[in-house]
């Protein structure tokens, strides 16, 4: 949990504080006070500028097109490498090669042989090996699991920013009762020992949603982004109160107002094109700490479903291959590793674009 | 001021009735018969109508709820597990001190990680220093926790035999014939727990600490400082890291409350038997009473580390109690 | 492996002990003193003598428990025949069978300075029998005169038990051929007053005991202490002054504590690859080497819920499930030594034992067809719960049934349960929410009385609290299994014999998958290593001895 809550806080912008408990907090819109003044730029000018900006920072490119492929990879990837070997994720090889003479699970580049349904055994290969004892194909399988980390973690994340971003907003433009209802409700739900709450959801709601899948999500996918999206609103709203607060004050919106503009237009036009910055900025810092959470949860037992893979329940079998086969525990480690560190380097990167005067 | 801290009680108290509700709620309609699941192993329909009846469970939920708090706030009762008929607080007053001694010993170590990192890396921006540091923060934030936990075990604690490889040791009156026990024992198994607990909030507290002690750098009041002569080494001291460090050590209040169900993936790695594991054993069990009082006991803390926190803060800041 | 892990094997048992090694006893290294640990990945059902049901327990209850008869800290066939402990000498049966009677030998004392008497032995039966006790294994007390009204609560005591001075008087129902096997199993303990009154279906987690240690302290999921007992007499060894029983840790960590010599019994096993590593390492079944391996009367299986509707009146699926799972992969997660393959309900070695060859244990392209066969049109909706023990390699075991049942059209949802709870609630008809369970029964002692009646005859299913996770209640085989069990000599082994394959072939309440080995796994630290498997899986824990 700490994990969601540090990566999220970290995209307020770097003064964790602000996230935090109500007299805890500076000012509550200091969030965006260095943004003023891009404010006042023309949009067109701004997303130049955010992307000569992002442009510069290789890191955080890196971090960008590390995601791209990883998307690729999940989607795309893993069903066209799946139809290329032969076989699926989930499908033992224990007929024959899924298990090396001492029944460890086959080392990587193996030729595994299928029993087919006229009772040949047909060569296919195994890139990284086996998984475990149950000698699926390791490879597929961290392929799969990335998809389930990605719809996990874009899944809530999506969640927890529209609740959170539309309370948000609400809350700072309107203010009033509005703000102090939603304010309140965030308090009361920072007050959720969000991690043992999530693990009480998981493990009773579970029971009831893990077999919901649409047809093409993982099973426990759904259970996972509806506890971790309603626990996990109130960061995004409290960032978007602030920023809403302080744009609300903003002489282009006194202007606009002036003019006649209706609140809905100066909402649309004014106000949401300055909430998308941070939005986006805490929406990858937020998907790289719903990812970990889920890799938590799985090793756990408690969120992705077995057989599905998931790069935590990957890491939970592979500590009995310890001694034997130590690249089963390295390779959901690294993938993990890379993974959420391409989204903080991303997130990162974006938030120094989005906010050049607090770069550092 | 007492105005302030009595609407802060105040609101202390609405948060914990509030956080107690959507609980109780939550908890007691998911399932379908907690009676039957009370009544235990032999119930009969009668025994399942009777222990309902006892319970309240055939009241209306608001009425139920009242009868919780008043069971929660006069007997200071948490209830009886559904799964071993043990209390509940007996349960969590067992698994209190594990949990907190893995985060309060997590939260030394990691402030004193995250500190001469943080501020040594603001110091001397785009040194040596400061890129390491970022290196061990961007790695710190992403990596995850149980494979640190994982790793640690196997290469310290069985590779090289450091330490132990897992277990908890009580630091005082050991249970009667434990292998372990004793402030020496207790630490030697914390060890590795506390390392692994440590890292993720080491590397945020170290980024935390070098982003505002870089702004503190820019005030104006270090800039008038400097300009009056005072030594560098005074300037830092006094009033650069005195302002930095002040709302760190009010998110560490925060963040060790919140740390308590952080704790329990690392419980789970070492075999730690703290709130987590306690948690986690009464979710597989659907064991109710047992789930929500962890949960209510770790809210209480929540909150109670909150109030704290801003009262001292509004000690501290006369502007936030006059606001 | 839930029930009643004990192994009872008999003498049968020489016929298989080609792993057998030569009785190690204790000997003039034994050094007294110091503190063994085990390592148990999860916790114990409970330690109360009437209520544990679990190997485990059993393990430790062989060192607390003083019994009227008791089977012998030795290897083999000396360890396997009932012998009297508490008892002066063997009973006084009468004529007809059905009565015996006891002489209890002075000089036994529980561990708070009480002397044991007959009516300890009164108490634990009442105790026992006691309806608000619940306890899963009142099925052994069904030939005691008078237990069945104390039962069903029509009688505040049995009837059949009797304490008169320093004789007890046990009556039947009908003479029995297994009476006295038992009496060796921890139910019938001797109890102290202070525990014949303490009543409650959750256990007692502290009381006094009778045999060479008792239990010093237990927390929950977290560990147990057992301290020799200061007031024991009775002649059996007891070298380590306390046993420190560790819970919680995975296979893994396990593993690491033995090999580093942090703890001295992986009670709870070791990864199932290790397996081979450490045999290769240390050697296999030495004297008081490390690794040690022994044929069990075990058995693993899929049981098949059959008061839910994916398999009640649907033998033609149970059968489809037996055609579809994979035996050698199943054996395969175990590792190496893990066992021997079975489609029977009766393990090799008991009586009773015919191999009637009428499922695969290999699977082919043919036998998956033959499979799916007889599960089409007999799917019912083909969705199912099953449920797995947590630890080690079940989560593994799970899923491979799991894509053993999706290739017959069964979509199985995997639930994974610490092992206690597991077959604690799939034992009670409140909490017993699946269709499908990997569970595993080791025999008490060498009878099919305690594998078959106790596991499969119908009667039980309605209790509170049993051993038939299949719910299997079939009329024609409970009566056919009652006449068994009255059976003596050859007859009795034709008998179950015969059930065993008819059930197997037109009715199949299991898919049984392994026969397993008892493989342990020791520390460097200890020696005095003695298995007898009748008392519970493992060495010996008070014959155990640090170096």
């Amino acid at each position: 949990m700490s994990n969601l809550a540090d990566s999220a806080e970290a995209a307020a912008n770097g003064q964790a504080v602000i996230l935090r408990g109500r007299a805890a907090l500076p000012p509550e819109d200091a969030a965006v006070d260095d943004d003023l003044d891009v404010a006042a730029v023309e949009a067109r000018g701004y997303w130049e500028g955010v992307w000569l900006r992002l442009k510069r920072d290789k890191l955080a490119l890196a971090g960008g097109v590390f995601i791209v492929l990883l998307f690729i990879t999940a989607f795309a990837g893993a069903p066209l490498a799946s139809h290329f070997l032969g076989h699926g994720p989930n499908e033992p090889f224990l007929v024959s090669g899924g298990l090396d003479a001492d029944q460890l699970p086959a080392g990587p580049w193996t030729h595994v042989g299928k029993l087919t349904e006229n009772g040949e055994l047909e060569q296919q290969l195994f890139v990284l090996g086996s998984d475990s004892t149950l000698a699926r194909d390791e490879f597929l399988r961290l392929l799969y699991g990335a998809q389930v980390s990605l719809e996990v973690g874009v899944g809530a994340t999506l969640l927890s920013l529209l609740l959170g971003s539309i309370a948000g907003a609400v809350a700072g433009f309107y203010r009033g009762w509005a703000d102090t209802t939603i304010s309140r409700l965030v308090d009361l739900t920072m007050a959720f020992p969000y991690l043992l709450f999530v693990i009480t959801l998981a493990g009773t709601l579970g029971t009831r949603l893990n077999h919901v899948t649409f047809g093409f999500l993982g099973e426990g996918v759904v259970t996972l982004v509806l506890v971790f999206g309603l626990l996990g609103w109130f960061y995004s709203a409290r960032v978007m109160r602030s920023v809403a607060l302080s744009i609300r004050e903003k002489e282009f919106v006194e202007a606009a107002r002036m003019v006649g503009a209706s609140n809905r237009r100066i909402i649309r036009s004014h106000v949401f094109p300055h909430l998308v910055g941070p939005l986006i900025v805490l929406a990858t810092l937020n998907v790289a700490a719903f990812i970990l959470a889920e890799a938590g949860l799985s090793f756990l037992g408690l969120g992705i479903q077995l057989p599905t893979a998931s790069w935590g329940n990957l890491l939970a079998d592979a500590p009995q291959y310890y001694t034997s086969r130590p690249l089963l525990m390295v390779w959901p480690g690294v993938a993990l590793l890379l993974t959420t560190l391409a989204f903080n380097l991303l997130g990162d990167g974006l938030r120094d674009a989005f906010d050049p005067r607090g770069s550092r | 001021m007492l105005n302030y801290i009595i609407r802060r009680l105040l609101w202390a108290v609405v948060l914990f009735i509030g956080v107690t509700l959507i609980t109780y709620v939550l908890f007691f309609l998911l399932p379908a018969d907690p009676a039957r699941l009370a009544a235990g192993k032999s119930a009969t329909a009668e025994d399942v109508a009777r222990v309902s009846h006892q319970l309240g469970l055939d009241r209306p939920v608001h009425e139920q709820y009242v009868l919780f708090l008043k069971r929660l706030v006069v007997d200071h009762s948490l209830g009886r597990s559904y799964a071993n008929r043990r209390s509940v607080n007996e349960m969590v007053g067992e698994a209190i001190p594990v949990t907190a001694a893995l985060v309060v010993g997590g939260a030394i170590l990691w402030m004193l990680i995250a500190l001469p990192i943080g501020i040594l890396s603001a110091l001397k921006p785009r040194s040596l220093i400061d890129r390491g540091a970022m290196i061990f923060i961007l790695i710190g934030i992403s990596a995850p926790v149980v494979w640190i936990g994982l790793l640690l075990q196997y290469f310290v604690g069985f590779k090289w035999g450091l330490t132990p490889n897992a277990g908890y040791c009580d630091v005082i009156d050991p249970p009667v014939g434990a292998s372990c026990g004793g402030p020496a024992d207790w630490a030697y198994h914390m060890i590795l727990p506390w390392l692994t607990f440590a890292i993720l909030f080491a590397a945020s507290y170290a980024r935390m600490i070098r982003a505002n002690v870089m702004d503190t750098l820019g005030e104006d009041y270090v800039r008038t400082a400097r300009a009056k002569g005072a030594p560098e080494n005074v300037v830092i001291r006094r009033h650069v890291l005195r302002n930095a460090l002040l709302p760190v050590v009010t998110m560490l209040g925060l963040d060790i409350g919140v740390a308590l169900g952080g704790a329990i993936f690392t419980e789970a790695i070492f075999n730690l038997p703290g709130l987590g594991r306690l948690a986690l054993n009464s979710v597989l069990n659907l064991d109710l009473p047992t789930m929500q009082g962890v949960i209510v006991f770790a809210t209480l803390t929540i909150i109670l580390l909150n109030l704290v926190v801003d009262l001292i803060y509004a000690w501290i800041d006369p502007r936030i109690r006059l606001a | 492996m839930k029930g009643k892990r004990l192994l009872g094997i008999a003498l049968a048992i020489s016929s298989l002990s080609l792993l057998l090694v030569a009785a190690a006893t204790a000997g003039p290294t034994a050094k007294r003193g110091g503190t063994i640990v085990l390592d148990m990945t999860t916790d114990v059902d409970y330690i109360d003598p009437q209520l544990s049901y679990y190997g485990e327990t059993w393990k430790l209850e062989a060192t607390t428990a003083c019994k009227l008869m008791n089977w012998p800290d030795k290897e083999g066939a000396a360890g396997a025949v009932a012998t009297p402990e508490v008892a002066s000498g063997l009973p006084l049966v009468s004529k007809d069978g059905k009565t015996y009677t006891f002489t209890i030998k002075p000089g036994f004392k529980f561990s708070n300075g009480k002397a044991v008497t007959a009516q300890s032995f009164v108490d634990a039966v009442n105790r026992f029998a006691n309806p608000k006790m619940q306890s899963t294994g009142v099925a052994f007390l069904d030939i005691i005169k008078g237990a069945q009204a104390a039962v069903d609560g029509k009688a505040g005591s049995v009837s059949g038990v009797k304490a008169r001075g320093n004789k007890l008087t046990i009556q039947l129902t009908k003479a029995s051929p297994d009476l006295l096997a038992r009496l060796a199993m921890p139910f019938y303990q001797a109890i102290d007053p202070t525990l014949a009154r303490q009543i409650d279906a959750n256990g007692i987690n502290q009381y006094a005991s009778c045999g060479p240690y008792y239990f010093a302290s237990r927390t929950p999921g977290r560990s147990i202490t057992l301290k020799r007992n200061p007031h024991y007499k009775g002649g059996r060894t007891a070298n380590a002054d306390t046993i420190q029983v560790n819970i919680g840790n995975s296979v893994d960590v396990e593993f690491q504590n033995v090999e580093k010599g942090t703890s001295d019994y992986a009670s709870g096993g070791i990864p199932a690859t290790e397996w081979k590593n450490v045999v290769s390492k240390y050697g296999l079944n030495k004297k008081d080497g490390r690794v040690q391996v022994r044929p069990q009367l075990d058995i693993r299986y899929v049981a098949m819920n059959h008061s839910r509707p994916l398999f009640k009146n649907n033998p033609q699926l149970a059968k489809a499930v037996n055609w579809a799972v994979d035996r050698q992969a199943f054996s395969a997660q175990g590792g190496y030594l893990y066992g021997k393959r079975t489609g029977q309900i009766l393990p090799p070695g008991m009586l009773g034992y015919k191999p009637a060859g009428i499922y695969p244990l290999k699977v082919t392209a043919n036998t998956i067809k033959q499979a799916r066969k007889l599960a089409e049109g007999n799917l019912r909706g083909g969705k199912a719960v099953l449920w797995s023990s947590n630890a080690g390699t079940a989560p593994l075991q799970a899923q491979l049934i799991q894509y053993n049942l999706k290739q017959i059209g069964i979509d199985a949802e995997i639930k994974l349960l610490p092992r206690a709870q597991q077959f604690t609630n799939a034992g009670n008809p409140q909490t017993a929410s699946f269709d499908m369970t990997v569970e595993r029964w080791g025999a008490d002692y060498a009878d099919p009385y305690d594998f078959m009646n106790i596991l499969l005859d119908g009667k039980q299913v309605t209790q509170p609290q049993h051993n038939n996770y299949a719910y299997f209640n079939v009329a024609k085989y409970n009566k056919e299994m009652t006449a068994a069990s009255l059976l003596t000599g050859p007859k009795r082994g034709v008998a179950y014999a015969a059930l065993d394959g008819n059930m197997m072939r037109s009715n199949p309440p299991w898919a049984p998958l392994v026969n397993s080995n008892d493989r342990i796994f020791l520390s460097s630290r200890v020696g005095c290593v003695t298995i007898n498997e009748i008392t519970g899986t493992g060495p010996l824990l008070n014959v155990l001895c640090l170096k």
